[in-house]
């Protein structure tokens, strides 16, 4: 070989730690990063991943020494192996993170040590491969140097490019596919010293091919995503104009998720339902027509049904992706018991606030189960404004009842729907129940006259008797009245106290 | 953890989130629509002089010459002050001039005016209108009164577009730069401190109407150097403030804060003193129609004495009572009205060429007066855009870097939880030129060029405008607005119209120097009231009065 083609040679290897660096500390980042967005409390997961790395890395530096002859082949060898092993790592992992009981801490720490150790192999063996070339003072600058600028190149991308950007796991499956790049790239370079260089070709071009096929299907991966973010087997998942609706079962509870906030948890939606329910409609002599906006699960429906003095039950839920679920899939309609295809109830799809401003039909209870008012366009429903327009729906002696979020993590929210009702004139009773997969949970009955509380629930019920409501009835110092403004159109305060509130919860 | 959390606001968004937005797909036809405007081919026909003489002659008590809000507040006030002898005369097949209305399939929207803060209690006659229209409840003289909600602004109420991202507010402490927030803050404070203040001769220095504010040189001065100059002689060092200061003068003023006088910018910030018992300090009425809903009302209670489609083209004061000749321009005969007053409540440019006998002083006067030429598209959209990140759609959407205002929402006042077709009303003074060659341009544009160049703008921040629209009708205002520049509002002539006592009276916004709701309207009181103090001319023998 003439000079100037080992001065190239030098310099491409020397791009190659460069890339080979830059690659080792972007899996090192993927594998923090990932596993502090699993299992939370980022301090520790990221120093627990980094040490275990760099220990690993330490492991191959030493083993590096046993590696004697065809250094060239090796080299190669584990640019290959680190990027399919890095490369998959972080899909791998999630995956992991979605099998129940599967054991993802050691998946983990197993995935960083070897990824760790190859790497750790990796510099001592470039050092090696240039040393023929180079005094060795220059080398260890030269290459500690490159070594060095790689990883404050990648620590400076991640946050600010590729995390955002490509999301962890095609961050990944990228550098795997820069580490196989190398490979290839290192196979040209010494293809004289290679002692099978085209079974070895063929390998790298199989790891790219591998790697891009996953930076592909990496779209559907988010469907694994999605396992992690549920832990449950997915039974529904679909996409309306207005949400994303997916419904899970675990072993005997199945969950119902809007955008990714859960709804309800059959094993203790009994609860909730009964308090939203129970109290409003035992307290009126004739409950003949009831309405209800929201609740589009049919679950406030299905407790409704269980009066049989009540003739008519209207439902206004905005999407039609919810109710027909509701109404046709086998487990959530033994859920509401079929409740959504009962003669008596009438379902509509329609706005609630244009659709009470369009109708002039008078009920005797109305049931509001909206959404938090966590958006501008949700808070209009629990206005002022609101309020006196289902007022006008309430018949004589009418009375609605309004879930209200969490009294005790939003305490201030709770409240100011209380007196923004009590500010358009209304009587109001509230209370709260303790549903454990929400917690805390508030209501609101809002009456003409003072509400009086049912003797008796002349129904079987699982958790709603005359003595809860008693009890659901007392506020504790810690969610205790406060005074607030009264949320209306042109200020819309609960959307920001709920922000507030809800916000550093999330 | 949060129950029940989901974005009904952001329906079409959350589905369309995961597609990319189109870049530059081939340039797609344009939506239909018309261009619109006020009514100046008939108004050229003033300047040529070429009219018909008149074929018919009628009396009149009081004859009112244009049923924009001066017009319309007059013949109300007059009305409810027990004089009936009058009639209006309006060019236009509508009433309300600058507050008036269109509609599209989804909408109505205003074409000019559209909204106006909640008035103090020193605003009787305005308290009172709002209480005769329903819209205030309870006293009409309590400091806080209740406002119906469907016209209290809803929220959000601003937003900015800057960086690359909407915030929420027009100074967004998400925007502003932690150095800028000091000098801005010390602005506010200083605006409150000018709402307290008065001059020696014990009047506030800024406050409605204009004509009431305080004539103590102290504050008159600060007509005489520009909002900007004043706000760099103040030591107010923000970029941020200057370009919200200049949004600002735009606005209202349709003029630069270069030109603007610092008395009129401050007027701005500090004569407003509205509260209400259930909306904050300084908040505003608005409907989809924008002003048009207090037009109407003060129309309906007159209407059967508006005439519409006659345009005032001469006039003649002196030799004893005047008359006006208005030509109707459907049918081209004129007939000649006499009155023993007239009340001129049309814009003053038009004056010279219908004033026969026009005094000397009100020749020099008018000559002083300029109007800022406006263009206001109206974009009928079968769903809400794609937007970019950052806070929700509000009433106002200010985009920052922007000849533009922006748009506001005429929906916004519908209360629905599903945000689907709407119409985005887009504002722009145009202020690059003199107001006379910008006017010359904007009156040889077409339709299409502006609407291209209003998708341009809103491309910035909804990228599939083009998409969604589906009808954008163009408005030109030529003479929108007058223009308070430096030294116009306190040392110029402009005053010499509302002082006029005689036979012809005044009630115009141009008359202010600042084209306002309360002003326009609180000329026509006045010349009401003026009326009522003059009765006895009005009640003379030989007057055949009409009602
Ligand atoms: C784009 C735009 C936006 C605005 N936004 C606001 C706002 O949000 N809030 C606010 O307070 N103000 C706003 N304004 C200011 C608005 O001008 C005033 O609120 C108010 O409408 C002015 O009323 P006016 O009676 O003084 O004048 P005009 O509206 O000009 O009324 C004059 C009337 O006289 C008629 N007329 C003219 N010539 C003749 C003639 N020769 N014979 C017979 N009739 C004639 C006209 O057709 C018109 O109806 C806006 C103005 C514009 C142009």
């Amino acid at each position: 070989m003439t000079r100037s083609a080992r001065g190239g040679q030098r310099v491409a290897l020397l791009v190659s730690v460069f890339v080979v660096a830059s690659c080792g500390l972007a899996y090192e980042l993927v594998a923090g990063a990932l596993s502090s967005y699993l299992l939370g409390d980022s301090v520790t997961q990221f120093s627990t991943v980094i040490g275990t790395y760099l220990f690993a890395m330490g492991i191959g530096s030493w083993a590096s020494k046993h590696v004697e002859s065809h250094l060239a082949d090796r080299f190669v060898g584990i640019e290959i192996a680190i990027g399919i092993l890095g490369g998959f790592t972080a899909p791998f992992l999630f995956w992991v993170f979605s099998q129940p009981g599967a054991p993802f801490h050691i998946c983990l720490y197993t995935c960083v040590m070897l990824v760790g150790f190859l790497v750790g192999l990796e510099i001592p063996l470039v050092m090696r491969l240039l040393e023929t070339e180079t005094s060795f003072k220059d080398l260890v600058s030269q290459v500690l140097s490159v070594d060095y600028l790689g990883s404050l190149a990648v620590s400076v991308l991640f946050p600010l490019v590729l995390a955002p950007r490509l999301g962890f796991v095609r961050t990944g499956l990228f550098f795997g596919i820069l580490n196989a790049c190398v490979a290839l790239w290192a196979i040209w370079i010494f293809r004289d010293r290679l002692a099978t260089p085209k079974f070895t070709t063929a390998q790298a071009f199989g790891a790219i091919a591998l790697l891009v096929g996953g930076m592909v299907l990496a779209g559907d991966w988010t469907n694994f995503v999605e396992g992690k973010f549920y832990d449950e087997e997915i039974i529904h998942s679909s996409q309306s104009p207005y949400q994303r609706v997916v419904v899970t079962r675990w072993r005997n509870d199945v969950r119902l998720y809007l955008n990714g906030n859960l709804q309800f948890s059959s094993r203790d939606e009994y609860r909730y339902h009964e308090a939203l329910v129970h109290p409003i409609l035992s307290s009126h002599p004739r409950p003949l027509r009831v309405l209800v906006l929201g609740g589009g699960d049919g679950l406030a429906v299905r407790e409704v049904l269980k009066y049989p003095g009540v003739r008519e039950v209207t439902l206004v839920d905005l999407d039609p992706t919810m109710t027909d679920l509701f109404r046709h899939h086998p487990l959530l309609t033994r859920l509401n018991q079929g409740s959504l295809s009962d003669k008596r109830v009438t379902v509509i799809n329609g706005d609630a606030f244009q659709w009470l401003e369009d109708h002039t039909d008078a009920f005797d209870v109305a049931i509001v189960d909206f959404p938090d008012p966590s958006n501008y366009a949700v808070g209009k429903l629990y206005t002022t404004t609101f309020y006196k327009i289902l007022e006008r729906h309430l018949a004589p002696g009418g009375m609605a009842v309004i879930q209200t979020t969490s009294p005790l993590l939003a305490r201030r929210s709770f409240w100011t729907v209380v007196n923004t009702l009590e500010s358009v004139g209304l009587r109001t009773a509230p209370y709260h129940v303790l549903v454990p997969s929400f917690g805390e949970w508030g209501f609101v009955i809002a009456t003409r006259t003072v509400w009086k509380a049912p003797d008796t629930i002349a129904l079987p019920t699982r958790f709603v008797t005359a003595s809860t409501i008693a009890t659901m009835r007392q506020f504790p110092p810690d969610m205790d009245r406060v005074a607030t403004e009264p949320n209306r159109l042109d200020n819309q305060i609960l959307v920001r106290t709920y922000e507030k509130e809800w916000g550093p919860i999330q | 953890m949060n129950r029940r959390q989901f974005l009904t606001g952001a329906g079409a968004a959350a589905v369309l989130a995961g597609c990319r937005w189109k870049g530059v797909a081939p340039k797609p036809e344009l939506p239909p629509g018309t261009l619109g405007g006020p009514d100046h081919q008939h108004g050229h026909l003033l300047r040529s002089g070429s009219l018909p003489e008149p074929s018919r002659e009628r009396r009149v008590g009081i004859a009112i010459v244009g049923a924009g809000i001066g017009g319309l507040a007059c013949a109300w006030r007059l009305q409810r002050n027990g004089v009936s002898n009058f009639e209006v005369f309006e060019l236009e097949k509508e009433v309300g001039g600058n507050s008036r209305a269109g509609e599209n399939r989804v909408s109505k929207h205003p074409l000019g005016a559209h909204y106006l803060p909640v008035p103090p209690p020193s605003l009787r006659p305005l308290r009172e209108l709002l209480a005769e229209l329903g819209v205030l409840t309870g006293d009409p003289y309590a400091e806080r009164p209740t406002y119906d909600e469907a016209y209290l602004c809803a929220a959000p109420q601003e937003r900015l577009f800057a960086g690359g991202k909407w915030h929420e507010g027009l100074l967004p402490e998400s925007w502003i730069p932690p150095s800028e927030r000091e000098p801005i803050a010390r602005f506010l404070r200083r605006m409150e401190c000018f709402k307290q203040a008065r001059g020696v001769d014990g009047k506030l220095a800024f406050t409605f109407p204009v004509r009431d504010s305080s004539q103590d040189p102290i504050w008159t001065d600060f007509d005489k150097m520009s909002f900007k100059e004043w706000m760099e002689r103040e030591g107010f060092q923000s970029p941020e403030l200057a370009a919200h200061l200049n949004y600002a003068c735009r606005d209202d003023f349709g003029t630069d804060f270069g030109l603007v006088s610092a008395w009129a910018g401050i007027h701005y910030f500090a004569a407003r003193r509205g509260k209400a018992a259930n909306g904050d300090d300084d908040h505003y009425l608005t409907r989809p129609e924008g002003n048009l809903w207090l037009a109407n009302g003060l129309a309906h209670p007159v209407r059967d004495r508006i005439s519409t489609q006659r345009l005032a083209v001469r006039m003649e004061t002196q030799n004893g009572a005047p008359f006006v000749d208005f030509l109707h321009v459907a049918t081209g005969e004129v007939e000649r009205i006499h009155a023993d007053l007239v009340v001129w409540a049309s814009p003053l440019f038009l004056l010279p060429f219908v004033w026969r006998d026009m005094p000397a002083p009100a020749i020099t006067a008018s000559k002083q007066f300029t109007h800022a030429p406006w263009v206001v598209a109206n974009l009928e959209l079968s769903r809400r855009p794609l937007d970019r990140p950052g806070a929700e759609m509000a009433w106002d959407n200010v985009i920052r870097e922007s000849g533009s205002l922006g748009y506001v929402v005429a929906t916004h006042q519908i209360p629905r939880v599903l945000e689907g077709p709407t119409t985005l009303t887009w504002y722009q003074p145009l202020t690059l030129d003199d107001p006379a060659s910008e006017r010359t341009r904007l009156l040889g544009r077409t339709r299409e060029s502006v609407a291209e160049e209003v998708l341009a703008d809103l491309e910035q921040v909804h990228p599939d405008i083009r998409a969604c629209c589906t009808r954008l009708d163009v408005w030109r205002w030529g003479h929108a607005m007058v223009r308070p520049t430096v030294g116009f509002l306190w040392h110029s002539d402009r005053r010499w119209f509302e002082q006029q006592t005689g036979q012809v009276l005044f009630a115009h916004s141009d008359l202010s120097g600042m084209s306002l709701f309360e002003e326009a309207f609180l000329h026509g009181v006045r010349a009401a009231d003026q009326i009522g103090t003059q009765k006895s001319t009005i009640d003379s023998p030989g007057t055949q009065g009409v009602g």
